[in-house]
């Protein structure tokens, strides 16, 4: 792995650290968090700090390294954790983000002077908006302390302490004994080694003894080099794994031994006599006999903990090449896409192939043979595998949309709380990548065109906090993912009024209110009076529906003038499978994706009507439906003509329902989408190939584009034999 | 005899200072005497600068004496394991 790939991951594990601030600063503003919460920022927040030093992204390392500052002084208490600086460190987040960002190359480098100033103010405890939080440093002058009182870091410590030894002894595992030596240059990059000894505090360690036994005189003393060591001892409940962690961007030269103490010495009882092994750095040679008041106990247990200290304590590099190590991390490895794509190929190939013999041994009258419906179980099994591993879940994406909240609520001065529900359901990655921009313009629309003023919801009996609720849900197969607002709805009258001066409706026309909303998605579409940078440019709701569509989704309204509105796009949960329905049209086999079709019939003589020269009309059950002659508009020759020799098939397109008129249905199952784009180029009206059990090629029509050009220009089949021979 | 204020934040970039404050507190051949008052922050590399200058004290037998220290650099020294640091209160 070269220095490029590591760094990719380490650009990976950022995307999850922050993923996680955001969840936990989600808890912070609703005031349901505890240590854990602010734990769990301040690690994140170091580990990219960490990993910016080790790549050299030194802008990004200098901002963690104050935001990390200010994140310490606040879980050890110093900083009471007010709003101000809740808002603070949310907006300092932001920045973070941009800093990523920038080190990934995907943004300018953020101006982030302001902020840092206003950490810096934040960790002497003057916080902008707040009271300032004066350090307790006053309290603790007045007053002189002999020794630290206990605080946060040490509760676990001492009601460790407390607590009688022995019945623990009996059955908890030894402690762990952890030697640390941070490594001459420790301190490059801001980095700070108490910061991995706090960690491991919070974790239950307390810290035995410090090894001085390197550290020169004064007067040769380099201040910028490290010479300590420690020895901590941690409960030997602790999973090991959670202690190396803790040294995971430490300096390479640091190096750390994580042993197991022995059973008689965890009881502070009479200890055996340390053979052999080095009294460990209990005495180092700096002369100071000042007796040490406090905490007696611990100190005492030193030698008899004689922590068996290997001979040449390895280096973190050769620690993470042990067998023990790579055991644990075996439980997740992260695999190069290009790697999995193949596999999901394979296995395409494979059902594909499970398909032909199918065909073939059916045809020699053998397609009854339990090998075979054995087989066809495995191939889905193997399929659904594969297919899961792609999965991810919709955490990714509604990660990212608490910071577009607090943007909009800059810019707009409205309130919003943001909802969200289901985001560990699970999508396939492809789905997942490129929902985040329709998504993004979803929920700007909810909060510029949906959610109104405070003073206007305050007027109308409402909360001055509008919501805004964010959810994912699997349904009947596919993901259904719905932004919702609590504010005005949609205004039908004025979308009607609108839609008529654009010219985009007839000024008579008869709509149902399920078209009229449905106008919002028209292109150059907008009702916003003013333009603004969030919306109003009439791009947005157009370029949202045919992303959606090109995902094979599609999206839904629902509304109620004053209570809000509900946009919920449903999904498939893979692009690389699809159900579908396979038809005849003249020598020609066609694919319609299951999720269009309403019904299929064969329609009686009465049933459909001529009108003019026009297409003829199916009546569905008094509602006049466009018949679309497959073959005749697709160039395919030998195609049935009369549709009362064919079979209709009702569709639902974005354009409303329409009739497909083809010869025959031959099955209906799942098919494997193999790309056109890939394989051959992209061609308007087609979703894409699959191939038949036979081993035939047939093409997947794209029934939204198919009906929208048919209706649009009325263009027949030579325009897409054109398209084809192009 | 006068107690030298240590600063707020005796983090790395404070180490060096530190140092030299403390050489020229030994040069001058008064005891050390220093006050931890005011301390928020502390890192390792003012902790070892302090161990040391205690350590050169003992050589040359001055007295050393670290006091009242802040509950920020108290319970940092704990964490260290360099409570010998502190002299106690009387």
């Amino acid at each position: 792995m070269n220095l490029d790939e590591i760094q990719q991951i380490f650009f990976q594990e950022c995307e999850e650290g922050l993923g996680a601030l955001e969840s936990a600063f989600a808890d912070l503003k609703r005031g349901r968090h505890d240590d854990e919460t602010i734990n769990t920022v301040f690690r994140s927040v170091h580990s990219i700090k960490g990993g910016a030093g080790a790549f050299g992204h030194d802008r990004l390392q200098h901002f963690s390294h104050h935001y990390e500052t200010v994140l310490d002084l606040i879980r050890n208490g110093t900083l009471p954790l007010s709003e101000p600086l809740i808002d603070l460190i949310v907006a300092a987040f932001d920045t973070l983000t941009d800093h990523v960002a920038a080190a990934r190359g995907e943004g300018g480098m953020p101006a982030d002077q302001a902020m840092l100033d206003r950490l810096a103010a934040a960790a002497e405890g003057k916080i902008e908006g707040g009271a300032e939080a004066a350090p307790e440093v006053e309290a603790v002058a007045d007053t002189p302390a002999p020794a630290p009182a206990p605080m946060d870091d040490f509760d676990a410590l001492f009601a460790m302490l407390e607590e009688p030894a022995a019945p623990a002894a009996e059955t908890a595992p030894a402690e762990w004994i952890v030697t640390v030596h941070p490594g001459p240059r420790a301190f490059d990059h801001g980095a700070e080694p108490m910061l991995a000894l706090r960690e491991l505090s919070r974790m239950g360690a307390r810290t035995l003894s410090a090894d001085l036994s390197d550290l020169p005189l004064l007067d040769g003393l380099d201040a910028e080099r490290s010479y300590m060591g420690f020895t901590l001892a941690l409960p030997g409940t602790t999973d090991e794994d959670d202690i190396r962690a803790v040294f995971d961007f430490a300096d390479p030269q640091c190096r750390l031994t994580v042993t197991r103490a022995t059973e008689e010495v965890v009881p502070a009882a009479p200890a055996p006599e340390p053979e052999a092994v080095e009294p460990a750095p209990a005495a180092p040679p700096v002369a100071a006999p000042a007796p040490v008041a406090t905490a007696p106990a611990p100190l005492a247990a030193v030698p008899a903990a004689p922590a068996p200290v290997e001979p040449a304590a390895p280096s973190l590099a050769e620690v993470a090449n042990s067998p023990r190590v790579a055991a644990a991390a075996a439980q997740t490895i992260r695999v190069d896409l290009d790697k999995l794509d193949r596999l999901v190929n394979l296995v395409g190939e494979l059902v594909i192939t499970q398909a032909m013999l199918a065909q073939r041994l059916s045809e020699n009258e053998m397609g009854s043979i339990p090998e075979l419906s054995d087989l066809d179980h495995l191939t889905r099994e193997l399929q659904d595998s594969t297919m899961a591993i792609r999965a991810q879940p919709m955490k990714t994406v509604f990660s990212r949309v608490p910071r577009i909240i607090r943007e909009l609520e800059v810019e707009t001065g409205k309130r919003v709380r943001l909802e969200v529900e289901g985001e560990m359901t699970e999508v396939d990655k492809t789905v997942v990548e490129r929902i985040g921009e329709p998504l993004t313009h979803l929920i700007r629309n909810a909060v510029d065109h949906g959610l109104e003023t405070p003073a206007d919801r305050k007027a109308v009996g409402k909360d001055g906090e509008g919501v805004v609720t964010l959810s994912a849900a699997h349904q009947s197969g596919r993901i259904v993912i719905t932004v919702a607002d609590d504010g005005r709805g949609i205004d039908r009258a004025r979308v009607k009024a609108k839609a008529i001066e654009r010219g985009i409706i007839a000024p008579d026309a008869q709509l149902s209110e399920e078209e009229i909303d449905n106008l919002i998605f028209a292109p150059g579409f907008s009702t916003a009076a003013v333009v603004s940078n969030i919306s109003g440019r009439g791009v947005g709701m157009d370029v949202v529906r045919k992303n959606i569509q090109a995902l094979g989704g599609r999206i839904g309204i629902q509304s109620e003038l004053g209570k809000g509105s509900s946009f919920s796009l449903s999904l498939p949960l893979t692009l690389a499978v699809l159900d579908g329905m396979i038809v005849t049209v003249g020598d020609q086999t066609f694919v319609i994706p299951l999720t269009h079709i309403v019904e299929s019939l064969r329609p009686g003589i009465d049933e459909v009507h001529f009108v003019g020269g026009q297409s003829p009309l199916l009546d569905v059950r008094g509602t006049y439906v466009p018949v679309h002659r497959v073959g005749e508009q697709l160039g395919v020759g030998g195609a049935t003509r009369k549709p009362e020799d064919a079979v209709l098939i009702v569709v639902e397109s974005d354009q409303g329902q329409a009739v497909l008129m083809v010869d025959s249905i031959q099955d209906q199952r799942q098919v494997v989408v193999k790309s056109l784009e890939a394989n051959y180029r992209a061609i308007h009206g087609l979703a894409g190939a699959t191939i038949l059990g036979d081993g035939r090629v047939a093409l997947i029509l794209d029934v939204d584009a198919l009906i929208g050009r048919w209706r649009r220009d009325g263009r027949s089949g030579g325009a897409f034999i054109e398209d084809l021979a192009a | 005899m006068t107690a030298l204020s240590l600063a707020p934040v005796l983090d790395t970039t404070a180490a060096a200072p530190l140092r030299q404050a403390l050489l020229d507190l030994i040069a001058s051949g008064d005891a050390i005497a220093l006050d931890g008052g005011q301390v928020t922050q502390a890192g390792q590399a003012c902790l070892q600068v302090l161990a040391s200058a205690q350590a050169m004290a003992a050589s040359i037998r001055t007295d050393f004496e670290l006091q009242n220290p802040s509950e920020a650099l108290a319970s940092m020294i704990t964490l260290a394991g360099l409570d010998r640091l502190v002299t106690p209160a009387a």
